[in-house]
C-alpha cells in the first residue's frame, strides 16, 4: 500500500529539503519504488539538492494542467535506481496547485506502483503547504531546536489534525513523527539550544530522529548529492537511522550527548 | 482650507408633546447629574408628531436657560413647522441614512434583551466540552454556553474559551478565557499553570503580570471584585 508522507514544519530553512532528499533517498534503497514531490512552487530547490536540475523538463504544475504527462515529469535519479523527483514549477504561482490537481498526481503516482510519495513541503501555511500534507498518511515535522521554530510546528501540527483530508473524512488521523535537524548536544549543555526533552514538552509528537548540526550538510547539497548517501558523516547516518525507523526497525539515538574529550585532543584542540 | 462633511455623536432629546414644562425638567435633571459634562453641551430637538404646535422661541429660550446649546431640531416635520424654526434662526438637521434605520436598531436591542437571560446562567443544560488530546498552537477551542474540559496540553499560541468554566488537566502555555459572554462567577482550574493570558469575564491578565508563586503550579483562577486572582488547586 502507497503511503504519502508529507515533510513539513511551517518555518522556513529547518531544512524540510534536505530532509526530504534524504529520507527519500533512504527508503528508495531499500528497494521501494520513492517519489519526492517538490510543492514549492516557484521557489524549487529539490532539484538542486538531487542534483537533477539539468534534467528538468516539465513540472507539477505542468501535469496538474494537463500540458504534460507524469512520465514526462518524473526525473530518474542516477544514482539510486527506484528513485524519482517531480519537481517544482520555477515560473508559475503556487494558486496553480489545485486540490482536485494534486489529486489526480497523487493516484496517478498509486496506480504507477510508487510506495512511498514524498510531498517536499513548502514553508508557511498557505495553499502550497495545504496542499502538500492534505492528503498525507504520515507527516514528518521537521523542527530546529529553538522556539520560533517549534511553536510553528505546533501550529502545523494543529493543520495536520484539522485540514487534511484524513481528518475531514475522520478517518485515522495522519501518524506525526518529528525530527529535530542541527541538533548541536555542546550548545544545549550550555543552555544555548532547546533539548529534546524540552521540545518534546512542547509538543509531545513520536520522534523520528534527531540529525546533529553538521557542516557535511551544506557541501552536500552544494554538490547536489543528498546527505544520507555520505554514510561517514553523522548527519548521514543520523537520516539512515531515521529511515529506518520509518520503517518500524529499532534505533538507538545517535549523536545527541556530548563528546567527552580525551586529554591528548584536549591538549592538542582534537 | 476645506469644507467637506464629518459624522458627530450629539445628545438628543425627543419631544412628543407640545409642553415645554417637560423638556425644562429633563434637561434639568440631566444638567444636575453631571454638572461639568452638559455644561454648554450640543443638543439637538427631535420633534415626533408633525402636527406639534411648539413656540420654538420659547424652546430655545429654555435650552439655552439649561446651560445647552441648541444645534438644531430634526424629525418628520410639517412644512408649517419648518417655517416657523426658520423664523428662529435655527438650523434643520436631517438624520443620515445609516441613522434612519432605527426600526433595526430597536430590533437588534429586542434580541439582546431576550439573549440576556440565557447569557446570565450559562450552566444550562448544554453538555460540558471534553477535548481530548493537545491544542496546538492556532487552534481555538470554544465551549458555548456551558464548561470546558481540556484533557491535555494547551500549546502557546492556542486558545480555550468557554462561556463557563475552564478545567485543563494538562499544562496551559497558551491563553484561557472563561466566563466568556461575561460570567463573572466563572473558574479556570488547571493543572499546571504557565499561561500567556488568563481572563475571567474580559478581565484579563498577562503571564508577566502572574505572581511566581503560581506559575508551574495547580492553580484555580478566579474573579474577585474585578481582579484576577490565582490559588493554590491543593489547599481549596
Amino acid at each position: 500500500m502507497a503511503k504519502v508522507i508529507v515533510v513539513t514544519s511551517g518555518k522556513g530553512g529547518v531544512g524540510k529539503t534536505t530532509s526530504s532528499a534524504a529520507i527519500g533517498s533512504g527508503l528508495a534503497m531499500t528497494g521501494a519504488k520513492t517519489v519526492i514531490i517538490d510543492f514549492d512552487i516557484g521557489l524549487r530547490n529539490l532539484d538542486l539538492i538531487m542534483g537533477c536540475e539539468r534534467r528538468v523538463v516539465y513540472d507539477l504544475i505542468n501535469v496538474i494542467n494537463g500540458e504534460a504527462n507524469l512520465q514526462q515529469a518524473l526525473v530518474k535519479d542516477k544514482r539510486i535506481n527506484e528513485l524519482f523527483i517531480l519537481p517544482a514549477s520555477q515560473t508559475r504561482n503556487k494558486d496553480a496547485l489545485t486540490k482536485e490537481g494534486v489529486e489526480k498526481v497523487i493516484h496517478t503516482l498509486k496506480e504507477d506502483g510508487f510506495e512511498y510519495i514524498i510531498c517536499d513541503s513548502p514553508a508557511g501555511i498557505e495553499q502550497g503547504a495545504m496542499m502538500a500534507l492534505y492528503f498525507a498518511d504520515e507527516a514528518i515535522v521537521t523542527t530546529n531546536p529553538e522556539v520560533s521554530s517549534v511553536r510553528d510546528s505546533d501550529r502545523i501540527t494543529g493543520m495536520l489534525s484539522s485540514k487534511s483530508y484524513r481528518s475531514e473524512q475522520q478517518l485515522t488521523p495522519v501518524k506525526v513523527h518529528l525530527l529535530i535537524t542541527r541538533y548541536s548536544p555542546e550548545r544545549v549543555q550550555r543552555e544555548e539550544m532547546l533539548s529534546i526533552e524540552d521540545i518534546n514538552d512542547l509538543l509531545g509528537i513520536d520522534l523520528l530522529g534527531v540529525i546533529p548540526e553538521s557542516k557535511d550538510v551544506l557541501s552536500a547539497s552544494n554538490l547536489g548529492e543528498p546527505i544520507i548517501l555520505n554514510q561517514d558523516s553523522d548527519a548521514g547516518k543520523a537520516y539512515q537511522d531515521a529511515v529506518d525507523r520509518l520503517q518500524g526497525i529499532e534505533r538507538d539515538l545517535r549523536f545527541v550527548t556530548c563528546e567527552k574529550k580525551g586529554f591528548l585532543s584536549r591538549i592538542f584542540g582534537g | 482650507m476645506t469644507l467637506k462633511s464629518s459624522n458627530f455623536t450629539l445628545l438628543v432629546v425627543n419631544l412628543e408633546s407640545e409642553s415645554l414644562t417637560a423638556l425644562a425638567e429633563e434637561l434639568h435633571n440631566k444638567r444636575i447629574m453631571a454638572p461639568d459634562f452638559f455644561k454648554n453641551a450640543p443638543i439637538v430637538v427631535n420633534i415626533e408628531g408633525a402636527a406639534l404646535k411648539i413656540d420654538f422661541a420659547q424652546m430655545k429660550q429654555i435650552i439655552n436657560e439649561q446651560n445647552f446649546i441648541l444645534v438644531g431640531i430634526s424629525g418628520d416635520l410639517s412644512s408649517e413647522q419648518k417655517e416657523l424654526i426658520s423664523a428662529q434662526n435655527i438650523a434643520i438637521l436631517r438624520r443620515s441614512i445609516r441613522q434612519s434605520h432605527e426600526p433595526e436598531s430597536e430590533t437588534s436591542e429586542q434580541i439582546k434583551a431576550v439573549e440576556i437571560p440565557a447569557v446570565s446562567d450559562p450552566h444550562t443544560d448544554v453538555k460540558t466540552k471534553i477535548h481530548t488530546g493537545r491544542v496546538r498552537s492556532g487552534q481555538q477551542i470554544y465551549a458555548k454556553e456551558t464548561d470546558l474540559v481540556i484533557h491535555g496540553d494547551v500549546g502557546a499560541g492556542a486558545e480555550v474559551i468557554a462561556d463557563g468554566n475552564i478545567h485543563i488537566y494538562g499544562t496551559l502555555n497558551g491563553k484561557a478565557l472563561a466566563g466568556a459572554m461575561g460570567d463573572k462567577s466563572a473558574c479556570i482550574f488547571c493543572q499546571n499553570l504557565k499561561p500567556e493570558l488568563l481572563s475571567i469575564a474580559g478581565v484579563y491578565k498577562l503571564s508577566d503580570d502572574l505572581s511566581g508563586d503560581y506559575v508551574a503550579k495547580s492553580c484555580i483562577v478566579s474573579l474577585q471584585n474585578e481582579q484576577i486572582v490565582l490559588g493554590k488547586l491543593s489547599q481549596v
